[in-house]
């Protein structure tokens, strides 16, 4: 893979292009991770709205119709619903835990599993997530476990 | 409404298959030497399979289901569970299992002697399989994380 940059003084905005014969599994993993850099969600706290990044966010979570977003110390409020919000993040780090959780896998600081072949994630801020049998086979595809 | 099918199935298919594993067993009793040619399955053994296999499900369903991950932990469901669980192997073993050959051992037959080995063997065996699963756990534990800083890594 040739790794080319371009600097040009007059270019305002950065713009990444990826020449390639097929968009395969790589490619997607280089898009998310240009995302990740790059990609932020809007979340409103205190009646404040703020632009989070993705890399900040640990898990989304969605609570009688409402959808937050946690970080290590706050939780935003996000307009969007979580199946709206799980298909702009699909190809990046976010995978499915539960019907109601999105969590960041690269936010993810140890995973065991448990009896029901079900998964308990433990997220960097110590909080624990169980991840539903239905979900675990999802993560353990992309862990090629 | 639909969780709650997926619920009673889940229960539904355990106890069915513990109940037919039960059946299996009993015939295959039968064949051993000390009970001599096979007889076919008496009323008794059928209600002793019955009353293992609704234990035995229901305690897999609250072990097992997700429906209460929530409410109480699995370590605290698998105590509170092993005790009708040992009781029912209690019984199960005393009347129909190793332990009945026991009382013919030469000074083995006092019956609390043989009640308590019964319990023992029972507690031993539900001890014994969470023990393998927690080694096996432990194993997984390990693969999952180190792929897990492998793909942090990507």
């Amino acid at each position: 893979m040739k790794i080319s940059i371009k600097e040009n003084p007059d270019i305002r905005e950065t713009e990444v292009v990826i020449h390639c014969n097929r968009a395969d599994g790589m490619i997607e993993k280089i898009v998310s991770a240009v995302q990740m850099v790059n990609g932020r969600l809007s979340g409103s706290m205190d009646g404040a709205i703020y632009q989070i990044d993705l890399s900040k966010i640990l898990y989304i979570e969605s609570v009688n119709r409402k959808t937050f977003l946690y970080t290590e110390k706050e939780i935003y409020e996000s307009p969007k619903r979580l199946y709206m919000l799980e298909d702009e993040l699909r190809g990046s780090s976010f995978f499915r835990a539960s019907k109601a959780i999105i969590i960041n896998l690269r936010k993810v600081h140890s995973i065991q599993p448990e009896i029901g072949a079900r998964l308990i994630l433990t997220m960097d801020n110590g909080e624990k997530i169980v991840v539903s049998r239905q979900y675990a086979s999802i993560i353990k595809n992309v862990l090629e476990v | 409404m639909k969780k709650n099918h997926k619920y009673v199935k889940e229960w539904l298919s355990a106890f069915v298959f513990i109940f037919g594993l039960m059946q299996i067993v009993f015939t295959l009793k039968q064949f051993l030497p000390h009970f001599g040619l096979y007889e076919g399955i008496n009323w008794y053994e059928i209600f002793a399979s019955f009353i293992a296999a609704l234990v035995f499900s229901v305690s897999y369903f609250v072990i097992n289901s997700d429906c209460l991950d929530n409410r109480i932990s699995v370590r605290k469901r698998i105590i509170y569970c092993g005790i009708p669980c040992t009781l029912t192997g209690l019984l199960l073993s005393y009347n129909f299992g190793l332990q009945s050959f026991i009382p013919r051992i030469p000074n083995v037959a006092v019956a609390s002697v043989v009640w308590m080995l019964s319990y023992l063997l029972s507690i031993g065996i539900y001890v014994g399989i969470f023990f393998i699963i927690s080694i096996k756990h432990k194993k997984q534990s390990v693969q999952y994380n180190a792929a897990l800083d492998r793909y942090k890594k990507q």
